[in-house]
């Protein structure tokens, strides 16, 4: 996975929107959306991130991610009055994405980033769901039958339950070294409860003139933080079977509370 | 089920262009509803018409659905044994093994979820699960779509079904098109419930008292016209239960080792039982209730029976007796 920003990605592509129902923030005098992109960017602790490298967590435990996926939903801006409102997200040439889903895959350079149509602007943060909604357009998107749906909702996706119908919100999988045994490890974190909203509340501005991407860092060694004692269990080496239940169990339930409250996610300045 | 009505099998109404009041000879039903069952629920988007029960029927018996072109879902759902399958657990491509027994396939038309933990709630979602587990078909929807897409008649039969091409949600609804035709209804236990006293004999009919009065307890669960509750219950029948069961989908720690209660009809065909195959005939089935639970959180309702061996055997003849001959060797149900 690519760190830096290729310079394809910054381009800012005019489209003819004003009036899609795009919101308009207040003061703002252009008259044409734009396609701005949001790009996510993984570390660990600081480091680049790369799949199948070695990396170590806050608890001092070795791991290797081998798959990281997962996806991105009903994206919010909030504007210089506190106001948030809905993004229609787009693929790089703007065509809106079915039901405002997008799949980050880190095996995937182009997945890191997705297309805001918004206008430019003042912006105070921004809010996105990790998971497929529970509730959408068509009120049971997370339950829906996958075998109507095109990518990244579709059957062919990885991120179907299959036994169970619903949708994988957040996989990663990979290996720990504890006592110089490798472990595997396999979270596919799922269901309604496990739906996260995320809000980073960081200024920023978007100018047709000077474009720039908005960029969420994501810091994986924060997943597998203890929200309760930064010392304690559970960490990828205590992870046992029982933790893994159904769509997640307790560990992935620490982990679901990490995305929402710690600093999993952070919008770079 | 206390059902007397006369006829022997009601016409569902599914008429292909029968305008009322039309005249002429009526076009054959296209699926036979058994008198005492309820109306089939179907939806809106997935009405039979006999393309579409043709074109399901052929899916369900084509090898092509697996990646290796070894196995397709008659594979392990043989209608000599019910729609279920002889083996503890099935044989997918490559002779992998499934974890949990193929159940019945008798009556999923009335199903209200689906699998051994109720993880899914329609049998067109339920018809992805086999296709694309790698323990069963272990195949992708895009590489069952192209396949279909190139064969010489698929195509057209497809678009004479749903007037589109193979696509994955054409191919999950002509399979549950098909599925949802398989109805049992006519076992003796039903034709004595119609008023043919004749059909059970005095042992069955024993049975059949005692399958329905508190002692042996089994209408608790097994009740209605399917003999289920649609309901999940730990039969506390194993010391442990190492398939979390319906706490899969609950993350409910109180649901582990509880499984849906399945139908009744053609038990007596569909060996091995539970969950896991791991009983072998219906006998000891039946004494293992007699004992009771054996396990912590069995269901309430699971306690000693004191069943007398002449009252096991008794229950055992009417389990027989739901067995539905007419449903088994029904060619419609056949390749």
């Amino acid at each position: 996975m690519r760190l830096a920003l290729p310079a394809l990605l910054l381009l800012l592509l005019l489209v003819g929107c004003g009036t899609d129902g795009t919101p308009q923030p207040p003061g703002s005098s252009d008259t044409a959306a734009i396609l701005v992109p949001l790009r996510f960017n993984p570390v660990v602790n600081g480091a680049p991130f790369h799949l199948d490298s070695l990396y170590t967590t806050t608890h001092g435990v070795p791991f290797r991610v081998s798959k990281l996926c997962w996806y991105l939903s009903r994206v919010e801006l909030v504007d210089s009055t506190g106001t948030a409102a809905p993004v229609t997200l787009c693929d790089s040439a703007g065509h809106a994405l079915p039901f405002g889903v997008h799949m980050v895959r880190a095996d995937s350079a182009h997945s890191m980033a997705v297309y805001m149509r918004i206008y430019p602007g003042s912006y105070r943060g921004i809010n996105f769901g990790i998971g497929v909604p529970g509730t959408t357009v068509s009120d049971t998107l997370n339950h829906s039958n996958a075998s109507i749906h095109p990518y990244p909702l579709n059957v062919d996706a990885d991120m179907y339950w299959g036994w169970k119908a619903g949708y994988v919100f957040f996989k990663i999988e990979g290996t720990s070294t504890v006592n110089d045994t490798a472990l595997t490890f396999f979270y596919h974190i799922g269901d309604d409860a496990r739906y996260v909203v995320r809000s980073l509340q960081t200024p920023f501005t978007v100018q047709r003139s000077a474009p720039r991407s908005v960029e969420v860092r994501m810091n994986l060694a924060q997943l597998f933080v203890s929200p309760t004692d930064n010392t304690a269990s559970p960490n990828l080496g205590s992870a046992s079977s029982s933790e893994r239940l159904g769509m997640g169990g307790p560990l992935a339930d620490n982990m679901t509370r990490n995305m929402r409250f710690n600093d999993v996610f952070s919008l770079v300045p | 089920m206390r059902a007397s009505l006369l006829s022997l099998l009601l016409l569902l109404p599914l008429l292909n262009g029968c305008g009322a009041g039309e005249s002429g000879p009526q076009p054959e039903p296209l699926i036979l509803i058994p008198a005492g069952f309820p109306a089939m629920p179907t939806p809106a988007s997935n009405q039979f018409t006999p393309e579409r029960i043709a074109l399901g029927k052929r899916l369900f018996y084509d090898t092509q659905l697996s990646r290796t072109r070894e196995v397709s879902c008659g594979s392990c759902h043989l209608a000599d044994r019910g729609f279920a399958d002889p083996q503890q657990t099935s044989a997918g491509v490559e002779g992998r093994r499934g974890e949990r027994n193929a159940p019945t396939l008798a009556n999923l038309a009335w199903n209200t979820s689906f699998f051994w933990d109720g993880g899914v709630p329609t049998l067109e979602q339920q018809a992805i699960v086999p296709i694309i587990n790698p323990l069963e078909m272990d195949m992708t929807m895009t590489e069952l779509v192209a396949r279909l897409q190139t064969d010489p008649t698929y195509p057209e039969q497809f678009r004479a079904a749903y007037g589109d091409a193979p696509n994955p949600d054409l191919v999950t609804r002509a399979l549950a098109a098909f599925v949802r035709t398989l109805v049992s209804g006519n076992s003796r236990y039903d034709r004595f419930n119609r008023g043919d006293r004749s059909a059970l004999t005095p042992q069955e009919q024993k049975g059949m008292e005692m399958f329905f009065n508190e002692k042996a307890d089994c209408f608790h669960c097994h009740v209605g016209f399917n003999l289920t509750n649609n309901g999940f219950a730990n039969n506390g029948i194993f010391p442990t239960y190492p398939d979390s069961g319906r706490a899969r989908v609950t993350e409910n720690p109180r649901d582990r080792g509880r499984f849906k209660v399945p139908t009744l009809r053609n038990v007596a065909l569909t060996a091995p039982y539970m969950h896991n195959g791991g009983i072998a005939t219906l006998e000891e089935v039946v004494e293992r209730y007699n004992r009771g639970g054996v396990h912590p959180s069995a269901d309430a309702q699971i306690h000693p029976l004191n069943l007398t061996a002449e009252e096991i055997a008794a229950i055992v003849a009417f389990l027989g007796a739901l067995t539905d001959e007419e449903f088994i060797h029904n060619p419609a149900h056949r390749p």
